[in-house]
């Protein structure tokens, strides 16, 4: 059961078939993303370079549990594309719809976030906002604009055949979402 | 072949029926529960409506502060005043910067100005990477509706597509088919030079584009080739990020029930110096095609508020019986029987305006407010050749004299009651039984004031 502060945007996010998960702390953090990425058999991981996932010394940690690394580099997009799962934080989470926001910078390739079939992102409490009207000030709070900023919502899906809604067309099939309620 | 000749032949195609119908109440049952979670959804219309009209009052300020800024932050912006302007700029862009691959995003405008065309002439391998839109590219057909391009397909016969046409073994199961297009779809994604997608608004103070998905396609065509096209019509521009905010509300919603889509994408500019994907060179190329001749007409100047969700297709009684394709172009229902005539899209637009039963349900759950069926009569007017018909004269005639009127039903109530002698009148014969070959023709036995007064609703009758 998630905590009062991540209830509704667990809500929200099961609602478009994405799990939430959440982690107290950052050693139970470390091992909740171990757990999942081991239950989904991923062995290539690539990950964002990034100070919250360095914080919680979680390259070291994949890298003891065998798991291969990819860090950003100018092979990105064709290294997300061999992995089985990427790495991300997030910029800020979006309570009533369960979503993420992430966006491109040096060492936050936007392609880590969208090939590989399962997507991870780590989303501290503090980054929780209410709803679509709060992406402009969560847009402007990174001053100048990045070349790009996603708001996610589930994994990828469609519903081009019959209507018959599918999870998992040319994004992740699966979305994961580590709440971080110490952070 | 007309609109009627086409509507005739869905009419007469009862699996196009069953989808027409199913889609319909789909995505209207879908907009109804978006909304319901929106308990101020009139107050954001009436916001997104006045955003969409103010935003039109000075669009070419807003485009000029799009092209600075976009400019500014690395992106080329180049504006088209056609369709075959459009297709020669992306084919420039296209030959100096080597492309033979090109992936694209679902967009209507490409459609519009036939991009795929030009490129494939040109020798280009060109793939439609929406799910939809990759089935009936396949086989040659354009979409049937805005946001399921595919509808009208079972997915029996997109299993013999990709049977056909992939190479793959026949498959009918739908999580399976969409697994095999993600396949194919991945290789032309990581080979692609070039990605073509379209712009849902474009925010001019910074000058970044807006784009919402489901399927992930738009964000790959965005990233992986090291060339972005994108193409916007020129009305798509708002002034701030809140206002782009205030569409986002309601598009999804009105278009197919989200409160947010799958993913929503913020584009600024080509990737900086110190990022190692996304595209290197990011162009805009912004599309006029009759647009600003229409932004003259004060009467229907309001036409291009429309943010491209498809509700209005939906609720539409002509469209969920006619089905997209009826309206020969790349709009279809209320809005496509605005835009095909006033943008000069297809030869023969001006009979849709006279496709509309003037129901105003597209009025009713339009996001920006537009009144179809009152422009829709405005384009029947400027339709019509200045003088009515004779016969048309001679009925505003009698209807406009009631003594006249009821002694013109008195005595047909005495000559032909059933109206089936009328039916056999050399020449005027042929034109009734034409009309009411799907219509049940009135009986007079006895006059409808007389049976509304009792409150008899007999059949036959309506």
């Amino acid at each position: 059961m998630p905590s009062a502060m991540f209830e509704e945007f667990a809500r929200g996010l099961e609602r478009v078939h994405g799990r939430f998960v959440e982690a107290t702390d950052d050693e139970r953090a470390r091992e909740a993303v171990l757990a999942i990425l081991t239950e989904a058999k991923a062995k290539r991981i690539a990950l964002w370079d990034d100070p919250l996932i360095k914080e919680l010394g979680l390259p070291e940690a994949l890298k003891n549990a065998g798991m291969e690394l990819s860090l950003p580099g100018p092979n990105a997009v064709k290294d997300a594309a061999t992995a089985d799962a990427g790495l991300t934080s997030a910029l800020a989470g979006l309570r009533a719809t369960g979503s993420l926001v992430v966006h491109a910078g040096p060492g936050r390739p936007r392609s880590f976030s969208l090939l590989p079939p399962l997507h991870l992102a780590l989303l501290p409490g503090s980054a929780l906002r209410q709803g679509t009207r709060d992406l402009p000030a969560i847009f402007r709070s990174v001053g100048e604009p990045p070349s790009a900023m996603h708001v996610i919502t589930g994994p990828s899906s469609t519903a081009d055949i019959e209507l018959i809604k599918v999870h998992g067309v040319h994004g992740p099939i699966e979305l994961v979402v580590l709440g971080l309620s110490g952070r | 072949m007309s609109f009627r000749q086409r509507a005739q032949s869905a009419l007469s195609d009862s699996h196009a029926q069953k989808t027409f119908r199913k889609a319909a109440k789909t995505f209207k049952d879908g907009r109804d529960e978006a909304f319901a979670s929106l308990p101020e959804a009139e107050d954001v219309r009436d916001e997104v409506a006045a955003i969409r009209r103010q935003s039109l009052d000075r669009v070419y300020d807003l485009l000029n502060r799009l092209e600075r800024e976009l400019t500014a932050r690395g992106g080329m912006v180049a504006r088209a005043a056609t369709a075959a302007e459009a297709c020669d700029m992306v084919l420039d862009i296209a030959r100096q910067a080597g492309v033979q691959r090109v992936v694209k995003g679902k967009s209507m405008v490409t459609e519009e100005i036939r991009l795929n065309d030009a490129l494939i002439r040109e020798g280009m391998q060109v793939t439609e990477t929406d799910l939809g839109e990759f089935i009936i590219q396949l086989v040659g057909q354009g979409p049937s509706h805005m946001i399921a391009p595919a509808i009208h397909l079972s997915k029996e016969q997109v299993g013999d597509i990709f049977h056909e046409h992939l190479g793959e073994a026949v498959e009918t199961d739908i999580p399976k088919l969409t697994r095999i297009a993600r396949k194919h779809l991945r290789q032309r994604f990581l080979q692609a030079d070039m990605g073509i997608t379209g712009v849902n608004a474009a925010i001019a103070e910074t000058g970044t584009l807006m784009l919402v998905e489901n399927e992930g396609n738009i964000r790959i065509s965005g990233t992986a080739p090291r060339v972005h096209v994108a193409i916007m019509t020129m009305e798509k521009v708002v002034e701030r990020a809140e206002e782009a905010a205030a569409i986002l509300e309601l598009l999804p919603r009105s278009a197919a029930g989200q409160v947010l889509p799958g993913y929503v994408s913020f584009f600024t500019g080509p990737r900086r110096a110190d990022e190692f994907d996304g595209p290197q060179a990011l162009h805009l190329i912004i599309l006029d095609n009759g647009r600003s001749r229409l932004l003259n007409d004060p009467k229907l100047r309001e036409v291009l508020a429309c943010v491209r969700c498809g509700a209005c297709l939906n609720v539409c009684p002509v469209w969920s019986k006619a089905g997209g394709h009826a309206y020969g172009g790349v709009y279809s229902g209320p809005i496509g029987s605005l835009l095909t005539p006033l943008l000069n899209l297809t030869t023969d637009g001006w009979e849709l305006p006279f496709a509309c039963t003037q129901c105003g349900a597209c009025a009713e759950v339009c996001p920006a407010k537009i009144d179809h069926p009152n422009l829709l009569l405005e384009l029947r007017r400027r339709a019509l050749p200045r003088r009515p018909r004779t016969a048309m004269r001679l009925f505003a005639w009698a209807a406009t004299n009631p003594a006249l009127w009821r002694a013109g039903f008195a005595l047909m109530r005495g000559l032909d009651p059933r109206l089936a002698r009328v039916s056999r009148v050399p020449g005027l014969g042929a034109r009734v039984q034409a009309w009411s070959a799907r219509r049940a023709l009135p009986r007079l036995e006895r006059p409808f004031s007389a049976r509304a007064n009792t409150g008899n609703k007999e059949a036959g009758n309506a």
